[in-house]
């Protein structure tokens, strides 16, 4: 809502920000859960290894799962390293176009975060349905 | 009076700022569309992959590959008409571009629990298929 006394620009502005941060919450929520769930799995994992019978642990699903856990943490970084690399990206942009508004910032430093956090979750999915 | 009446009219906010809200909207929709058809076809392919196998695929499994894909896909449609709906009915004086702006963050915050939700159940199920 923009009223004719206030100023459209800096309204739409203080929209876009806001809409940029919703991005940021929603993206660190999603990351927090995937780790969470990330290491979850890969605990239960662990405990399956260790109680399996010694004869079973040679079999190729069980061999396989190391590296199923690192392409799993692997997935879960993709997600995570976007929100230094956006702060990062805010700070030069910051340095280089001095004039750029925050409400632009912020919207494009939430749909990067945002956009890599569905890459991460994504990534893990086909990481955890690919048959070894 | 007529300056009051200007002064209190809701109004869009002017060419230039409403197309980039405008872009921004469009730019979440489609990351969500695009993150929901990678995610179906994913299931897509799982289910047929684990079709093959046939009976010996344990039931929690099979019923929850089928039902973590509607839960991305069938909430995107619904968010679009509910968005297209209130466009039409226009309360408040809402723009175009507020609405997408704000049905896309509805949209990739939805995907975004399906994924997590998707990739919860198959994993777990997984390990207990292991088992």
């Amino acid at each position: 809502v923009y009223s004719a006394s206030g100023d459209p620009s800096r309204a739409a502005d203080r929209w876009l920000s806001s809409l940029g941060l919703a991005l940021w919450v929603v993206a660190a929520l999603a990351l927090a859960i995937f780790h969470h769930g990330v290491e979850t799995v890969v605990s239960r994992n662990e405990a399956l290894l260790r109680d399996l019978p010694s004869e079973h642990r040679s079999e190729r699903a069980f061999r396989s799962l190391p590296a199923l856990h690192s392409q799993l943490r692997l997935a879960r970084s993709l997600s995570a390293i976007a929100f230094p690399a956006a702060l990062v990206a805010i700070f030069l942009v910051r340095r280089v176009r001095g004039g750029i508004s925050g409400g632009i910032l912020a919207a494009g430093s939430g749909l990067f975060v945002a956009a890599c956090s569905i890459a991460g979750l994504l990534w893990a999915m086909v990481v955890a349905t690919t048959p070894v | 009076m007529a300056t009051l009446e200007r002064a209190t009219t809701r109004r869009e906010a002017p060419g230039a700022n409403r197309s980039g809200i405008l872009a921004f909207g469009l730019a979440l929709w489609v990351i969500a569309v695009g993150a929901c058809v990678l995610f179906y076809r994913r299931l897509e392919t799982v289910a047929a992959m684990y079709a093959g196998l046939g009976a010996s695929l344990p039931f929690p499994l099979r019923l929850h590959i089928f039902s973590a894909r509607p839960l991305s896909w069938t909430v995107l449609p619904l968010v679009a008409l509910a968005t297209l709906w209130l466009w039409r009915r226009n309360p408040k004086g809402l723009g175009a571009a507020k609405l997408v702006s704000v049905s896309g963050l509805i949209a990739l915050l939805w995907t975004v629990v399906g994924l997590l939700l998707g990739l919860h159940t198959l994993a777990f199920d997984l390990i207990e298929a292991l088992r």
